[in-house]
């Protein structure tokens, strides 16, 4: 039988290439009956959680998101809802959106390289880390009512009642935060001025915005565990 | 002239697009997609907009006012789960109130703990004193306190939709 | 004896045979060629791809092994279909069925919440992956962009499913999840600034996706028909363009 295609002859390809058919198909293949084996498995020795049906009255003592969530739920301890819950979510995918539009250096398309690019790579692992080190933190070291617990700790319902927290003045908040972001803008621009100069104002400024929402992340959960601060910026309106 | 653009479809004349050049086929073109995006808009923003599919307006949810028994049910200096309700009755001597037992954080069910004297929330750790005030974790405020009242027959009723302020106390 | 080799000649020179499978399995260059180009499931690949994108040390297979755990999901799920109802009644008690009583259901109930979870951790590192590679640069930024839809769009897929059992641990899971929408600034009853726009419990951003002022029979249905069809079309039809655009865009990311 005859098939069409066999009359128009194979197309040029460049010498580097190979055939999909088997050398790229096969490993699929074999990926794929790998996970299958392993997620059957897995399902037939491990029983998928199933808790007593719900009630509204009583809450789970700790109650906790999905595992994927447990970083904003930590992060939710430092922050008010509207800014872990909705805000920051809301950053995280749009700074993820926007990676291939700021990140304008042509070098280390297509292969493994830090050297290349060490600034992207830096950030980039270090929100990935501590993504998943507040996970750690939400999923392990969080128990009853949410208090912490070291990993060699027993889980218990007694343990002391946290002292109360403050909040700094809002005329020393509004001029924390904005030596934070001030600073943060021009300094690496004056001090690095080959890296300002290649990304341009407008890159640049969403570059180090990102950048220093993540650090300023940081910084915060710092201030409310090591100063008991509850908001840097507290107004009758909204409290940061 | 217009005849010959029409054949070849795409002329010098047109390639700033058809934003800018206002004769009278652009106009017909910009009405055209006009409607269509009109037409469109219209019919998502009814399905996903405000007040739209997504929004019922008949709800079988229980009332937000309802008995909770006589004064006498409630022991002196007790706080009392009613757990189908979602509210607490909070008893100092003759003074009642019913606080919600819903976090202002998130949402979980708070529970009160005897031995402390204060409501916890299990789910991110906020506490709130005896009278309803935070003072640890992230609750932003006071948990609500609702409107409590004695009826004829000398029963409590408790209205949820009605938020008072925090003083406000049922004295029997 | 040649009965057998025969029979298979037999069969394989058979119209049937033929009409099925266009043409044979000699190994020429051509016949690899034909093998993708006119299967319309392989034709996804093109026939050739460069060498080094085939290698699991450049690409650690992540893509593929999530679009593979997506398809696991789609059977095992329409599977469970068959036995779950989403009413408040019952949801529970469909589960435990499903898990004590339903041949072959718990572990189909298993494999289904573990390889959602499954999925989560491929799509993650497959980002990781991406990143590291440096893969989203020109000319390949927009695909960047829909893979991180689809990768927000995993998550809710993920989240939808856990309220389905209806047993404490997705009630309160979620029941925290859709807080966070209260204190959407603007949108939210609860969030800064809401007076603006007038928001109250029965009227916000919550409302429209629990279809209710708490978690209810309303919530369930959405949650059910939201993971069920809603988010599964439109993670489908974008991972169609996720796929197409890694081929027009020059194939596999690779150093120039």
């Amino acid at each position: 039988m005859e098939v069409r295609q066999e009359k128009r002859g194979l197309v040029e390809f460049k010498d580097d290439k190979v055939f999909t058919w088997p050398t790229l198909v096969a490993k699929e293949f074999l990926a794929a009956i790998f996970v299958t084996v392993g997620l059957l498995f897995y399902s037939y020795y491990v029983d998928a959680p199933l808790r007593e049906l719900s009630d509204p009255g009583q809450a789970e003592n700790p109650a906790k998101a999905p595992w994927y969530f447990l970083g904003l739920q930590e992060a939710l301890v430092y922050f008010d809802p509207w800014f872990a819950g909705v805000v920051l979510p809301g950053i995280i995918i749009l700074g993820l959106i926007l990676i291939p539009y700021l990140d304008n250096n042509p070098k280390g398309n297509g292969y493994y390289t830090f050297k290349e690019r060490k600034f992207a790579v830096t950030t980039f692992v270090f929100g990935y880390v501590f993504w998943y080190v507040l996970i750690y933190i939400g999923t392990a070291l969080r128990g009853p009512f949410w208090a912490f617990f070291w990993p060699w700790e027993k889980w218990t319902h007694d343990f002391p009642t946290p002292l109360p927290m403050h909040d700094l003045p809002l005329s020393l908040g509004i001029i924390l935060m904005g030596v934070f972001y001030f600073a943060g803008l021009t300094l690496p621009a004056l001090v690095k001025r080959d890296f300002f100069m290649k990304l341009g104002v407008i890159r640049y400024s969403l570059t180090m915005g990102l950048l220093l929402t993540m650090i300023g992340t940081v910084i915060k959960m710092v201030f409310r565990l090591a100063f008991n601060v509850k908001y840097i910026i507290a107004t009758p309106w909204i409290n940061i | 002239m217009a005849s010959k653009e029409k054949n070849k479809g795409y002329t010098s004349e047109n390639e700033g697009g058809i934003w800018f050049t206002f004769s009278r086929r652009n106009i017909l073109t910009l009405a055209g997609w006009g409607l269509f995006f009109a037409t469109i808009g219209a019919y998502v923003s009814q399905i996903l907009g405000y007040k739209g599919f997504f929004y019922p307006k008949v709800l079988f949810e229980p009332s937000p006012r309802f008995a909770v028994g006589g004064p006498a049910a409630y022991l002196e200096n007790s706080v009392t789960m009613l757990k189908a309700r979602k509210i607490f009755i909070v008893r100092d001597g003759n003074s009642f109130k019913a606080l919600s037992v819903v976090c202002q954080h998130l949402g979980c069910a708070v529970e009160f703990s005897k031995e402390k004297n204060i409501f916890e929330c299990p789910c991110h750790g906020s506490k709130y004193y005896r009278n309803g005030v935070n003072f640890a974790g992230p609750a932003p405020r006071p948990l609500d306190h609702f409107e409590v009242v004695l009826d004829d027959s000398g029963k409590l009723v408790v209205d949820t939709s009605k938020v008072v302020p925090l003083e406000t106390e049922l004295v029997v | 004896m040649k009965v057998i080799p025969d029979l298979f000649k037999k069969i394989t020179d058979s119209e049937i045979w033929k009409s099925v499978f266009r043409h044979g399995y000699t190994d020429t260059p051509r016949n690899r060629a034909l093998q993708i180009i006119s299967n319309v499931w392989l034709h996804l690949h093109p026939a050739k791809v460069r060498e080094h994108g085939t290698k699991i040390r450049f690409t650690w297979c992540m893509g593929g092994i999530t679009f593979f755990v997506f398809l696991f999901e789609t059977i095992t799920g329409i599977l469970l279909m068959f036995y779950y109802v989403p009413d408040v009644n019952r949801a529970y008690a469909d589960i435990v069925d499903l898990m004590y009583v339903v041949p072959f259901g718990r572990f189909l109930r298993n494999s289904h919440r573990w390889g959602a979870h499954a999925m989560v951790i491929t799509v993650s590192i497959h980002m990781f992956r991406v990143f590291l590679t440096g893969s989203y640069k020109p000319p390949r930024q927009f695909n960047w962009v829909v893979g991180v839809i689809l990768l927000v769009l995993t998550f809710l897929l993920s989240f939808t499913g856990y309220l389905l059992p209806w047993d404490q641990l997705g009630y309160w899971a979620i029941t925290v999840g859709t807080n966070m929408a209260r204190a959407t600034p603007f949108l939210g009853h609860e969030g800064p600034f809401s007076y603006i726009l007038g928001m109250r419990p029965d009227n916000d951003i919550r409302f429209a996706l629990l279809g209710g002022t708490a978690i209810e029979a309303p919530a369930l249905l959405r949650a059910y028909v939201w993971h069920c069809i809603g988010i599964p079309m439109v993670a489908a039809a974008l991972m169609m363009v996720h796929f197409w655009r890694v081929r027009k865009d020059g194939g596999i990311s690779g150093p120039l």
